[in-house]
């Protein structure tokens, strides 16, 4: 089993320390290098929406992102005290069978997100965002 | 985040080294999209030495394809690393941008159109 913490200041300077922590949850837990570049991917997603659209106001914002490998299943959750966002209800359709003049230049990525992990939950705990996936390796 | 830029047969070929994500893909549209617009003949972006891309480096992939079209001038990326190949596949990007293995596949398949 292996498990870690990321605690990520309301900047997107900080998505230098989230690959940090994110290579060295890798090593760790042993993760193939295509799985910790899909780590990097869909969590900077996660949390550059969240610090873009979420951290809007005067107030102190954190993040957490949380990763635990347990036999095989892979766990990750994101919390933040940002503005209420859920990724899963709020990002616009995209279809990606669409010709080149007929692609939206938005939206790309949350759907990288969910083809690359088996379960996302959205929850709002208080003040709490709290965005729970889920990926078998 | 670098580009080079070097040319082959007048096709402008554009070489990108290291990451782009959230945080320089201003600079990484600053650096190609102008670049895709003055373009007359066709470009290559070579993207070997790029190690990671996300979605808002794919972005701007898309405004260049889009401008290369509406310009009318040839656009082709090459020697994607498995995961960015993946990606591209992912995001349907494959179907909308040429994608070949090198720099001179990208300029044969000019010469072939």
């Amino acid at each position: 089993m292996a498990e870690t913490l990321i605690k990520l200041a309301p900047s997107l300077s900080e998505l230098a320390s989230l690959q940090e922590g994110l290579e060295a949850f890798g090593e760790q837990a042993e993760l193939s290098l295509k799985l910790v570049t899909q780590l990097n991917l869909i969590l900077e997603e996660l949390v550059t929406n969240t610090i873009n659209y979420g951290c809007t106001g005067d107030r102190d914002y954190w993040l957490t992102v949380g990763l635990q490998l347990v036999d095989g299943s892979l766990t990750v959750t994101l919390e933040d005290n940002a503005e209420p966002f859920d990724p899963t209800e709020e990002a616009p359709e995209v279809d990606t069978t669409a010709a080149l003049e007929d692609r939206k230049i938005g939206g790309l990525g949350i759907h990288i997100v969910t083809a690359m992990v088996d379960q996302l939950h959205y929850s709002r705990e208080g003040d709490v965002n709290r965005l729970v996936l889920k990926k078998d390796i | 985040m670098n580009i080079e830029k070097s040319e082959s047969s007048g096709i402008t070929i554009l070489t990108i080294t290291g990451r782009v994500d959230s945080t320089n893909a201003g600079a990484f549209e600053e650096g190609l999209v102008p670049q895709v617009e003055k373009e007359d003949t066709g470009m290559v972006l070579d993207l070997g030495p790029l190690e990671y891309i996300s979605s808002a480096g794919l972005r701007v992939i898309l405004m260049a394809a889009k401008a290369a079209k509406k310009g009318g001038v040839h656009f082709a990326i090459c020697a994607l690393n498995d995961e960015i190949a993946e990606l591209f596949s992912i995001t349907g990007f494959d179907s909308i941008v040429a994608i070949e293995p090198t720099i001179e596949a990208c300029l044969a398949r000019f010469e072939a159109i």
